[in-house]
C-alpha cells in the first residue's frame, strides 16, 4: 500500500514537473525531459515491472495532453521502462556515468522512435522536424540526470525511512 | 528456477499487454472510442498541471512581496509606511496601465466586425513541444470551437498565432502556425503573391507555391490571405528573412520569421462569428 503511495505521488509530481513546471525553466523553449530521466531511475532502481507502468502512464499523460500522434509517447516510454528496467542489478546505476550514458541514449532513442511512429502510422499526418530542441534536448537531459537522480535517491531513503517507521 | 521465472514471465506478459494497447491507440487513434477516452483522460490530468502553474505563479509573487516587506523594514516606520503606501500605488497602477494596453489592443480591433472576441490565458505548454501547441483556460463555455482563429499581439500589432485543435469545456489547445501540422494561405505585401505557409516547428516557417518570376525582397511582409477559411485576411504573420529551394521547380520557397515572440505567450484571443 506504502509503495502504491509513493509510486502514485511520484507520477503526480512528474506530470507537474514536465507539465506544470517545466514551461517556466526552458530557455527558448529548451528544458530537460525530465519524464525519461524519472523512468530511467525507477526503473533502474525497481525493475522493468514498474518502470514500464510508470512509463505507461506518464506516456498516456502526455498523449492525452499534446496533439501529437496519439500512443507514441505511451508506447516509447513503456519501451524505455521495460529495457532499462532489464538492465536493473546488472549495471551499477549508482556511477554518475551510468546514469548519464543511459539517459542519452534513451533520449536519443525518444526522438527516433517518435520518428519512426510517425512514419509507419501517420507518414501524411505527421512530419518530423529536427530543430535545436531535438539535437540538444539528449544533451541537457544526460548533463542534469546525476543531479535528479541524487534527488530521487534522498526521496526514495527518506520514504523507505518513513514507511518503516510507520 | 521456477520462483525466479515467474515473475519475469508476468512483467514479460504485462509488458506485451502495455504494448499492444499503445498500438491499439496508435491505430484507433481516430476512432470515437478512442477518442471518449482521451477527452476523458484530458479531464482526469488537466488540472493537476493547471493547479501547478497556478502555484508556481502564486509562490513566484509571494516572493517578491516578502523581498518588498524585508526592504521596507530596514527603514524608519514612517518612510517604510509612505513606502508601502506608494509601491501599493505603483503596484495598482503597473497593472492598471497593463491592463489599460491589453484592453486598448483588444477593443481597437475594429477591423472585425460582426465578431466576438475571447481573450484567454495560456494555462500549459510543454518545453519539447514549444512550436506545437499550447492549452488555453477557455472553451466551450466561452463558445470556441474547433478551427476558431487565434491571434495575439506583438509591438501593439495583431499576428496570427493559431487555431483551436481540440476544444473542452473550459480549455482548449491551439495548434500553433509553426506545427508542422499547420499550413496557412498567406499574401505576400507588396507583390500580392499567394503561397502557403507551413510550420517547420520551429521559429522559421516556410512559404511554399509561389511564382518564381516574382521579385520577393528580404523584409518583405506576410499576412493572411483573402483565400483562408480559418484567419480574417490581413493579419499580420512575419517577414521574409531568407530564401529557400522549393522542391518543384515550377514554384518557389521563402523562410517566414513570425513576428509573435514564442517566449512570451501569456494572453491570446479567440475570433468567434456573432451567432454562433
Amino acid at each position: 500500500m506504502g509503495r502504491f503511495i509513493f509510486y502514485s505521488l511520484f507520477f503526480i509530481f512528474g506530470v507537474i514537473l514536465q507539465f506544470g513546471w517545466s514551461q517556466f525553466l526552458q530557455f527558448y523553449g529548451l528544458a530537460p525531459n525530465f519524464l525519461i530521466i524519472f523512468i530511467i531511475f525507477i526503473s533502474l532502481l525497481r525493475g522493468p515491472m514498474i518502470g514500464q507502468l510508470l512509463g505507461f502512464s506518464w506516456g498516456l499523460s502526455w498523449d492525452v495532453l499534446s496533439v501529437d500522434l496519439f500512443g507514441s509517447y505511451t508506447f516509447i516510454f513503456t519501451c524505455i521502462g521495460y529495457f532499462i528496467g532489464k538492465l536493473s542489478k546488472k549495471w551499477n546505476e549508482s556511477k554518475a556515468v551510468t546514469q548519464m550514458l543511459l539517459v542519452l541514449i534513451s533520449s536519443i532513442m525518444f526522438w527516433v522512435l517518435l520518428n519512426l511512429l510517425y512514419t509507419i502510422f501517420a507518414p501524411e499526418e505527421f512530419a518530423f522536424k529536427i530543430n535545436y530542441i531535438v539535437i540538444w534536448q539528449p544533451v541537457l537531459n544526460m548533463l542534469i540526470a546525476p543531479i535528479i537522480f541524487k534527488f530521487c535517491n534522498l526521496v526514495i531513503d527518506y520514504f523507505d525511512i518513513y514507511s518503516s517507521r510507520h | 528456477m521456477n520462483e525466479e521465472f515467474h515473475p519475469h514471465r508476468k512483467t514479460n506478459l504485462i509488458f506485451v499487454f502495455l504494448l499492444t494497447f499503445s498500438i491499439f491507440l496508435l491505430t484507433a487513434r481516430l476512432g470515437s472510442y478512442v477518442k471518449i477516452i482521451k477527452n476523458f483522460l484530458f479531464y482526469v490530468i488537466i488540472p493537476t498541471p493547471r493547479f501547478a502553474a497556478n502555484v508556481y505563479q502564486a509562490s513566484h509573487n509571494l516572493s517578491s512581496n516578502i523581498k518588498g516587506i524585508v526592504k521596507a523594514h530596514q527603514e524608519n516606520q514612517k518612510l517604510r509606511e509612505m513606502l508601502e503606501y506608494y509601491r501599493l500605488l505603483e503596484d495598482e497602477w503597473a497593472q492598471i496601465q497593463e491592463e489599460n494596453i491589453r484592453l486598448k489592443n483588444v477593443f481597437n480591433l475594429s477591423q472585425f466586425k460582426n465578431k466576438k472576441i475571447v481573450v484567454a490565458k495560456v494555462v500549459s505548454r510543454e518545453p519539447g513541444s514549444w512550436f506545437q501547441w499550447i492549452i488555453i483556460d477557455k472553451g466551450k463555455e466561452d463558445q470556441l470551437f474547433i478551427d476558431a482563429p487565434v491571434l495575439t499581439w506583438q509591438d501593439k500589432k495583431l499576428c496570427a498565432l493559431g487555431r483551436i485543435g481540440e476544444v473542452f469545456n473550459e480549455s482548449s489547445k491551439v495548434i500553433l502556425i509553426t506545427n508542422a501540422l499547420s499550413a496557412l494561405p498567406v499574401l505576400i505585401e507588396p507583390v500580392r503573391e499567394d503561397g502557403l505557409l507551413e510550420g517547420q516547428n520551429a521559429f522559421r516557417l516556410r512559404a511554399n507555391y509561389l511564382t518564381p518570376k516574382k521579385k520577393f525582397a528580404l523584409g518583405n511582409k506576410v499576412v493572411t490571405s483573402p483565400l483562408s477559411s480559418v484567419f480574417p485576411p490581413g493579419i499580420m504573420i512575419g517577414s521574409i528573412v531568407d530564401f529557400a529551394e522549393s522542391e518543384d521547380e515550377r514554384f518557389s520557397s521563402v523562410e517566414v520569421e513570425s513576428i509573435v515572440n514564442f517566449n512570451n505567450l501569456r494572453e491570446v484571443i479567440v475570433l468567434i462569428p456573432e451567432g454562433k
